[in-house]
């Protein structure tokens, strides 16, 4: 059995997730003498698949149980956010890094709605002991507006699944996954890094996972602002000169986080509809959202990165312009 | 010419009898519905179209109400003893606004009760 510490959670598996990192006694759990018993469990078990029906990628619902068959890696069992069960298919080589794509992303989402805490999708950066998460469609460009902003000295709290969980104070908080970010080619190579030692996302060839431990933080740090992508059509009115970041309404919040909540389909069926919306409505009350508009031009990550560390610095105002052409605007 | 006289007294008396169904109709808040405060004010969520709405403070008040089932004559006497308004404008104004909420799929409305 391996453990690990990753999502707020001592995670016990049976498979090995050389993306996490490895638990230690002194890390999580400080008030726990002696044993500490494992969040989470992961188990190969083929008991999970029995009597189960669902057609593939179709999530099947119980009592605190989400069942999901998926080709090529095997049915998954996700029990009351403690217990992940895998059926798995006969495998080859090529398999493991599919089961573990699904581990960390589809299971732990379910397990993480299952506890009670809130998944978003997206990027999250440290920048002076405060978390600031990117939030956008498949495509907007977070990681590679996050991979830029580690460039510059922000440290990564996560890559995909965003925690959200509540502090002692009542203010949201994010929880570090583990140090790993997706990367296309054309990023890697305009960050100088060879893809030779990458592991290649399955069925993605031109996206890497990419290790990033030396800009990685660990632990939980204070949300203070939420800012989704928006990659623009050079159709619209929007010239690449003025990158605008506009505050968002408190009922556009609402909608905002609906979206990129983690897996939203399943909070209906899972009837974490209201817990859901309570939660989004906490959110909105606390943490500013703004909207980043990006033109489509080849990359201008690198400027749009820069300009948004002056504003993360609080170098930048509201209602202010930069010589670079980024602006911020309040909510109306 | 009494005939016609008939006629139109008969329409006034239909337009009163509407006017009482429209303002003893009764409301109540649709169940699909869930709501919350955000900062004061309330904020719904309607489950089957997925749509948003944000109340304003008066908004919020007659919602509030709506847990329970009301008519726009009980939601509007309730009005004036906070807001300054006169009975046929506060009528109209909340006929308006629950109408609205209605089309929105957000209020159900009971049987309709005569006086």
């Amino acid at each position: 059995m391996f453990a690990y510490q990753a999502f707020g959670l001592r995670i016990d598996s049976e498979v090995e997730l050389p993306e996490l990192i490895p638990w230690r006694q002194d890390s999580l759990h400080i008030e726990d003498e002696g044993q500490q018993a494992a969040d989470l469990v992961i188990r190969l078990n083929d008991e999970a698949a029995s009597g189960f029906k669902g057609r593939p990628f179709q999530f099947v619902f119980g009592e605190r149980l989400v069942r999901i068959s998926i080709p090529e890696v095997g049915v998954c069992s996700m029990e009351d956010g403690r217990l992940l069960q895998i059926a798995p298919e006969p495998m080859n080589h090529a398999d493991s890094a599919l089961l573990r794509m699904y581990i960390l992303g589809t299971c732990m989402g379910s397990l993480l709605l299952q506890r009670g805490i809130l998944p978003l999708h997206g990027s999250v950066l440290e920048q002076d002991g405060r978390a600031f998460a990117i939030v956008g469609e498949s495509g907007a460009g977070k990681s590679t507006l996050a991979a830029e902003l580690t460039r510059l000295g922000c440290r990564m709290l996560t890559d995909d699944v965003i925690p959200i969980t509540w502090g002692i104070t009542g203010e949201p908080c994010v929880q570090s996954t583990y140090p790993r970010q997706k990367l296309w080619q054309q990023t890697l190579d305009k960050l100088g890094r060879s893809n030779d030692q990458l592991q290649s996302i399955y069925g993605r060839e031109q996206k890497f996972t990419v290790p990033v431990e030396a800009s990685f933080h660990e632990g939980s740090l204070p949300l203070v602002g939420i800012i989704e992508l928006i990659a623009e059509n050079t159709s619209s009115d929007y010239t690449s000169a003025q990158i605008e970041l506009e505050e968002v309404s408190l009922l556009e919040r609402l909608q905002l986080l609906r979206q990129h909540t983690f897996r939203n389909s399943l909070l209906e069926p899972m009837k974490l509809s209201r817990w859901h919306f309570q939660q989004t409505v906490s959110l909105a009350e606390h943490v500013p959202i703004y909207r980043l508009r990006r033109g489509d031009q080849p990359y201008t990550a690198d400027l749009l990165a820069e300009q948004l560390l002056l504003w993360m610095k609080g170098e930048v105002s509201n209602e202010q312009s930069t010589r670079a052409g980024f602006r911020v605007s309040g909510a109306g | 010419m009494s005939r016609a006289l008939e006629l139109v007294f008969e329409s006034a008396e239909q337009v009163k009898q509407e006017e009482t169904k429209w303002l003893d109709k009764r409301y109540m808040q649709e169940k699909s519905v869930i709501s919350s405060r955000m900062n004061g004010e309330v904020v719904l969520l309607c489950l089957t179209s997925g749509q948003f709405y944000g109340l304003g403070s008066t908004g919020s008040h007659i919602w509030d109400a709506l847990r329970e089932e009301h008519s726009i004559r009980e939601l509007a006497q309730q009005l004036q003893q906070v807001y300054q308004v006169e009975s046929d404008v506060c009528q109209q104004e909340t006929a308006a606004f629950v109408h609205r909420l209605e089309q929105a799929g957000m209020l159900r409305s009971a049987c309709e009760h005569r006086i």
